[in-house]
């Protein structure tokens, strides 16, 4: 870069020398930042949600209690009661795995309300069969339901599906909340901005009457305060986003794997695939932060001289 | 060129400073504007200038009425005139070179033809080796040269000059005349307020009185010969 060059000015008001110039990029710095944190946030919570709602959507339990009689002897073996379940459920093409959860699986269940159940053997515990049907099914549960209970009477089919809309009612907060503190952050920057580019066109009035008497228009002296929006925007945006892209890399490889799991079971590039629409958003950012700041700039200004003779 | 109509213009509370204003100043001419501190020729050069619009009366511009002209519209008669302030009102963080070739920059010529006249107005008003200083480092003498070379940089048709020889000694003062002489017979109009009776005497040029708010335009004064002769050199 030539000497010359560097001394050139490229704007003919003296915003670039006017104060306060690094605190706009720290303030736009920030607010990139936290918005791109609500962001990543909110469509963690929104993919979570989904998993969560997937998986209840496509499971069910079956419950299948022993049957006794008045002196708790068994009326039917349990094995002949699982097995009519099994042979019901088999009629549904749906139904892809079901499998008995173990003595040991229903002890540790019951175990923080019960306490521990193995020292009773002769406590009648019900028989729990997990049953994973097709993902995009169309079962209707309470028509299942009404089959089991039909040919195996006594038995409880429990569809976690009841939870699916908690879920997504709570997913759907989520997202609103992210969208609302993104809309806050926005509309902060955009008052920063409007305030800044006003208050600076009073600090340099006597230049910017100057630039009118030489000839400029309004969307000349408009321009000028544009530009350098644009430029502080640059790297406020940019300062912003490589902050927040170490501060995540960071959460990814070392603070919080068990965290990541939860959002993507297999992390790493899956997760970067699966996730390229929330990628893309979180890149395009900084972007629309710059797009926005020099609207504002440009507008604030334009609507200030409108005012002028 | 400038044809003011029964001119009235006060500030927000006030007196009028200016009132029942009527005048016609005819392209080509040259015209010392005069009269005490408060006069009101700061103000009339302010609305010949369209920093402010009149508050009664007609303003016509280059045959245009500017009452009726919209804000958008302005910029491009203020592109036909040149101004010079007493003060100079150069951009301080702008070289003098770059002070100059700002109203070019505006009216979007290219860089070639800027960096070519902009030298070339720079030799003329003696600044050619100041082209890079900034305008903290250059004497009073010398800004009001880089102002006067911005207000001409244009080749205006109207030249307005508030107070030009105010803060140069008696010399440069009358050499800056002299430039705007020469720009006056290229057919630029030319109004210059001023308080120096001896510039005025020296070049002979009709008057502008102005007094309580009223315009009388004074013939020019009688030359000595050798005056004259000086002057014209």
């Amino acid at each position: 870069m030539s000497k010359k060059f560097i001394k050139r000015p490229t704007l003919s008001l003296p915003l670039a020398q006017a104060e306060g110039n690094v605190m706009i990029v720290a303030i736009i710095a920030v607010l990139v930042f936290l918005s791109g944190l609500i962001w990543v946030a909110g469509s963690a919570a929104h993919h979570m949600a989904g998993r969560w709602n997937q998986t209840l959507s496509n499971e069910l339990t079956i419950e299948i209690a022993p049957k006794l009689d008045d002196e708790n002897n068994l009326l039917t073996p349990v094995n002949e009661r699982i097995e009519a379940v099994k042979e019901a459920l088999a009629q549904y093409n749906a139904v892809i795995k079901i499998s008995t959860v173990s003595q040991d699986e229903l002890h540790q269940a019951l175990k923080p309300w019960l306490g521990d159940v193995s020292a009773f053997p002769d406590l009648p515990l019900p028989t729990l069969l997990n049953v994973s049907l097709r993902p995009g099914h169309d079962i209707n549960m309470d028509n299942l339901a009404a089959q089991i209970s039909k040919t195996t009477p006594g038995v409880r089919v429990i569809a976690h599906y009841a939870w699916t809309g908690e879920v997504q009612r709570l997913a759907g907060t989520i997202s609103w909340l992210a969208w609302a503190g993104m809309g806050l952050m926005a509309l902060v920057l955009l008052m920063v901005i409007t305030f800044t580019a006003r208050a600076r066109l009073t600090m340099f009035g006597a230049e910017v009457e100057i630039l009118h008497t030489l000839g400029a228009t309004d969307g000349f002296v408009a321009g000028e305060f544009e530009r350098q929006a644009f430029r502080l925007s640059v790297w406020g945006a940019l300062t912003g986003f490589v902050i927040l892209a170490a501060v995540l890399y960071a959460v990814m490889t070392m603070a919080m794997p068990e965290a990541i799991a939860m959002v993507h079971p297999s992390g790493g590039m899956e997760l970067l695939q699966d996730w390229h629409q929330e990628i893309l958003g979180l890149l395009a950012l900084p972007l629309l932060v710059i797009f926005l700041n020099t609207m504002a700039a440009r507008i604030a200004v334009t609507s200030a001289l409108r005012r002028l003779i | 060129m400038i044809e003011l109509i029964n001119i009235g213009y006060q500030y927000e509370t006030g007196p009028e400073v200016l009132s029942d204003l009527t005048l016609d100043l005819p392209q080509g001419s040259f015209h010392f504007l005069t009269g005490a501190s408060g006069a009101g020729k700061s103000s009339l050069l302010r609305l010949l200038y369209l920093a402010q619009r009149p508050t009664r009366g007609k303003l016509y511009l280059f045959g245009e009425d500017v009452g009726q002209l919209k804000r958008r519209e302005l910029p491009a008669l203020r592109r036909r005139m040149g101004v010079v302030f007493q003060e100079h009102r150069l951009l301080p963080h702008l070289t003098a070179y770059e002070n100059v070739a700002l109203p070019l920059r505006i009216a979007r010529v290219r860089p070639k033809q800027i960096k070519k006249h902009v030298t070339e107005i720079l030799e003329w008003v003696g600044l050619e080796k100041e082209m890079h200083a900034l305008p903290m480092t250059l004497s009073g003498g010398e800004q009001q040269r880089v102002a006067i070379a911005r207000a001409v940089i244009n080749q205006p048709d109207l030249l307005l000059a508030d107070e030009p020889t105010g803060n140069v000694d008696d010399e440069l003062a009358e050499r800056l005349l002299y430039l705007f002489e020469q720009l006056n017979r290229q057919g630029t109009t030319i109004v210059i307020a001023t308080h120096a009776e001896h510039i005025i005497n020296r070049f002979a040029y009709p008057r502008l009185h102005l007094r309580h708010g009223q315009v009388r335009v004074m013939p020019p004064l009688e030359l000595p010969e050798t005056l004259r002769k000086a002057a014209v050199k």
